[in-house]
Parts: C-alpha cells; structure tokens; sequence
C-alpha cells in the first residue's frame, strides 16, 4: 500500500466579503442589523484528493478556478472552511517565481534567511551554500544587493536556491525548469528533474499542459472551485481541452 | 561606518547550542538591522545620532528655556537619554510590527512559517539598536563620574520585561492592523501620549503624586524608574513595580500568542 502525502476530504474555502472591509468607516457604513446578502466568494467547493508520496501530481483549471487558494491551504498558510480535513506529511515548500528574495539583501543574505525558515540549521546552510552560488554562477556578486543583479542573474539564483531546498513537498506554482540562457536552461532543467521531481511529492498548477502531460502520473482538474475529474493525466487533459474548445 | 557586529552575532551563535528557530530569528533580526543601519555611510551611528538630537533639543527646552522645569534633577541629560532610548527601542518595535505582514508577505506566502518569528526577530533587532544606544549611556556615566552599581545586574530583566511587553503589544496591533486599517492613527496619538506621560521628562514621583492609578497601569513609569536605578544610581531599585510589570509582560506577551494562534492562518487572505 502507498503511503499518504497529503489527504484531503470535503475541502472548501470561501472568501469572507468582510474582508474588503479596512477601515472603521467600513464596519459603520456597512453596519446593519438585518442579515445582509451573501456577498461570499465561495473559492473551492467540496475537493476530495489523496497525493501518495514520491508521485507528481498535476492540477490545472482556468484562471479563478480556486488552483492558488489550494495551494496556500495545502501549504498550512491559509485557512480552510471549518468540515474540512487536510493531512499533510513533511517538510513543504512552494516554489513560485516571485518566490522568497528581498532585492534590499544580499544573495547570501537571502540564502540563509530561506534556508533558516524551511528548517536547515546555519551548518546545513553553509554546506549547500557553493554549491548554490556556483549553480547560479555568481560567485563574484554573492555579497552584493539583490536589487542590482540582472533578471538573468536574479533568475539563476532563485532557481538554484530552490533546487537545492530541502523539503518532502513542492508545490510548484507555474514554476518549472529552464530559465536563463541556453546553456542554464539544459543544466537547469537536468537539475531540476534530478533534485525536484525524481523521489519527491511534487503537486504542479501550471497552464502549460504539455507540462503536466509530460511530468504527472494523475491530474486534477478544477473549474469554477468545483472538483470535475481526478484521474489519470491523459484522461483529465482530454477532457479539460474538449471542455476548453466548447467555450 | 561599519561596524563589525554580524561578526560579533556570529561568534556569540556559535557558542549557543544549535537550534533552528533560535538561529531563523537571529538571522532576520540581523539582516533587518543591517538593512536598516549598514547601507549608510555612517552606519550603526545612525542608532546614536537620533536618540543624541532628541537629548540636546528636550535638554535645552526643558533646562534651559524653561528654566529647570524638571524638579531638580541631576544628570538631565543622562536622565533624557535613558528614558528616550527606552521609549524609542518601544515605539520603533510597535511601528516596524504593525506593518510586518505586509513587509515580510515574500516569505509568509511561500513557506508556512510561524509568524511569531517574525515579530521575535523585529524586536531583537530593534534591542540591538537599543543595546548600542545602552553602550553609550554607560561610557556616558563613567565620564561623567556617575557611579555604576551591582544594580545593573538588574539590566538583562528590564531589558527582557520592554521586549516581552513591546513584541506582545506588536502582535496584538499587527493583527488588529490587518482588519482595522486606521488603527495606525490611534496608535500614534497613544505613543505620543505615552511618550509625554510615562516619566521621559519628569520623575516617576511626580507621575505617581500626580495619578496613582496611571502610575502603576502604564508599565513604562516603572520600567523608566528602575532603569535610572540601574543606569544612574537615581533611588532605590523598586521590586514591586518591577514584578508588576513582568507580570504585565507575561500576560500581554501570552495573550498575543493566544490571538495570533487563533488568527495565523486568516492573514495571508486579508492582507
């Protein structure tokens, strides 16, 4: 039997319309005692899903189909509905391409501080540390500013920084392999299958479907906050595309 | 300038046993004291110039303009200056936490970090700023001949009970922040009051001759008093005030813990 990475049972989130309210002229001026209309944005509905460890799970669904709100709740940083269950087993981490850096820090800074907050220690830090600054090819700007770095640069670090992460779960938000030039982009994308997806539990939200028809075993698909199918990822892409084609 | 405090920070975290949390919140309690001090020419002075400006304007005003209105007090200046690092230490932990959510939103988005750490760590960096600025009082007092006493052994439990009292009150303010978006305005008006009222200028006598109530609820009268005792040899320590005001600090400090447990996981979607 397989073991569980994560374990999800009658999921739903709803965006509460208070939460537009921010200021007490707000509250006053939307006070009332009668029961006011249901202004909720239900964001996911009823999700059920079990993701073993070791597999690459897929999830698309159109833009505002509630794919980044299951992310968040799955990684413990958003709150789901009070009836729903989520089981999650080891480290997790999400990868997203805006991911983690503060442009005012160094690169070593910036390691360190993401590397303290996933749970290394200072001397697991530092035993990763070249192995990242020479991955992204920076070794004569790992004490300068973030900010001056080119896109280029700033992409190579982000991307060895998060091959080098150490976590059990990555959930990869339109994150994937190969970035930089030519000669980053072949080393980048060895790397990434190599340290990411092979062994790890990996759940991937991507538009690109050839993406996840060449790395996930099963898909979700997600319309609308409505779980419509979780199978296999050929059977969910073809019915996702006849689906897209008909709007 | 430059000074070589990371090299110091990491000498003293080599000597404490290992452990992650200790080491995440020294981490980003030094980067945003480098952030805030060390990408300016004169560095960490920065942390002294302005408590020092602020000393000799309230000194001339106040001894000078309004002829000794401060009950005779010797020492003037080192009184001011004790009492305006202490505030400053605490108003500058509630500002930089009110804000934090939004500040430090690349990390709480992507890793599900306990966000206690990040309030732990801003107000260990501003207890660096405050520990300098503490440094200086002290060489201060010597040249000034004041005298320094086994009271300062009392220093490390104050310094603890202002950073229990301002990283509580900091959680407490960065959540209600986060719903109630003006609740910047009053926190102001209320620093600026404790600020006038808390014995910055005055002796905590005259605040308790003045309202015994507000002398023993505002816990910054007695920490200001006991930390002239420490620093200038001004009365006797007062152990009442003192536990007051660690009990105080507990329970502000355990209370914020208990909201932010019930609200971690609500931020992220309101800010």
């Amino acid at each position: 039997m397989k073991d569980v990475a994560i374990e999800i049972k009658h999921l739903s989130k709803t965006y509460s319309s208070k939460n537009r309210y921010k200021t007490v002229f707000d509250y006053i001026s939307n006070f009332s005692f009668k029961k006011t209309i249901n202004e909720n944005l239900v964001a996911l509905r009823e999700i059920n899903l079990t993701i073993y460890k070791g597999e690459t799970f897929g999830i698309i669904g159109r833009n505002g189909s509630g794919k980044s709100s299951l992310l968040n709740i799955i990684l413990g940083a958003m709150a789901p509905d009070k009836g729903s269950t989520i089981r999650t087993e080891g480290r997790i981490m999400k990868l997203t391409l805006g991911m983690g850096f503060d442009p005012e820090l160094s690169a070593r800074d910036n390691i360190y501080v993401n590397g303290s907050i996933i749970g290394l220690s200072f001397k697991e830090i530092a035993h990763i540390y070249d192995d990242i600054i020479i991955f992204a090819g920076i070794q004569d700007f790992q004490n300068t500013q973030v900010k001056y770095y080119s896109k280029g640069m700033k992409q190579r670090l982000l991307f060895s920084t998060a091959i080098h992460a150490k976590a059990d779960i990555f959930l990869l938000d339109e994150f994937f392999g190969g970035t930089g030039d030519l000669e980053f982009r072949r080393k980048s994308n060895t790397a990434f299958q190599k340290r990411i997806i092979e062994g790890k539990t990996n759940v991937i939200v991507s538009h690109s479907i050839d993406i996840i028809k060449n790395q996930c075993e099963r898909c979700l698909w997600i319309e609308k906050g409505m779980q419509k199918i979780v199978d296999k990822t050929d059977k969910v892409i073809n019915s996702y595309t006849e689906f897209i084609k008909s709007q | 300038m430059k000074v070589g405090f990371s090299n110091i920070a990491e000498r003293i975290i080599k000597i404490i046993p290992e452990s992650n949390r200790f080491e995440r919140i020294w981490k980003l309690a030094q980067i945003d004291f480098k952030k805030r001090y060390y990408n300016d020419k004169l560095g960490l002075f920065w942390a002294l110039i302005n408590p020092s400006i602020k000393v000799a304007i309230y000194y001339v005003v106040f001894k000078k303009i309004m002829n000794n209105a401060n009950n005779g007090i010797e020492n003037y200046a080192l009184f001011l200056f004790s009492g305006i690092i202490v505030w400053m230490a605490f108003s500058e932990t509630i500002k930089r936490g009110l804000r934090i959510f939004m500040s430090k939103r690349y990390l709480i988005e992507n890793i599900n970090l306990n966000k206690e750490d990040l309030f732990l760590s801003n107000s260990l960096s501003v207890q660096f700023g405050f520990l300098f600025n503490f440094t200086a009082v002290l060489i201060i007092s010597f040249f000034t001949n004041v005298p320094i006493t086994i009271n300062l052994l009392w220093l490390p439990i104050i310094i603890l009970n202002i950073y229990l009292i301002s990283t509580g009150l900091s959680v407490i303010l960065a959540i209600i922040y986060i719903y109630i978006r003006d609740v910047m305005h009053i926190i102001d008006i209320f620093l600026l009051l404790g600020f006038w009222t808390s014995g910055i200028f005055f002796s905590s006598e005259s605040i308790y001759n003045f309202s015994k109530i507000y002398y023993y609820a505002n816990p910054f009268v007695g920490i200001l008093e006991n930390i002239r005792v420490v620093l200038l040899n001004e009365g006797h320590l007062n152990i009442g005030i003192m536990s007051l005001n660690i009990t105080a600090g507990i329970i502000i400090f355990t209370l914020s813990k208990l909201i932010l447990s019930i609200y971690s996981d609500k931020i992220l979607e309101n800010i």
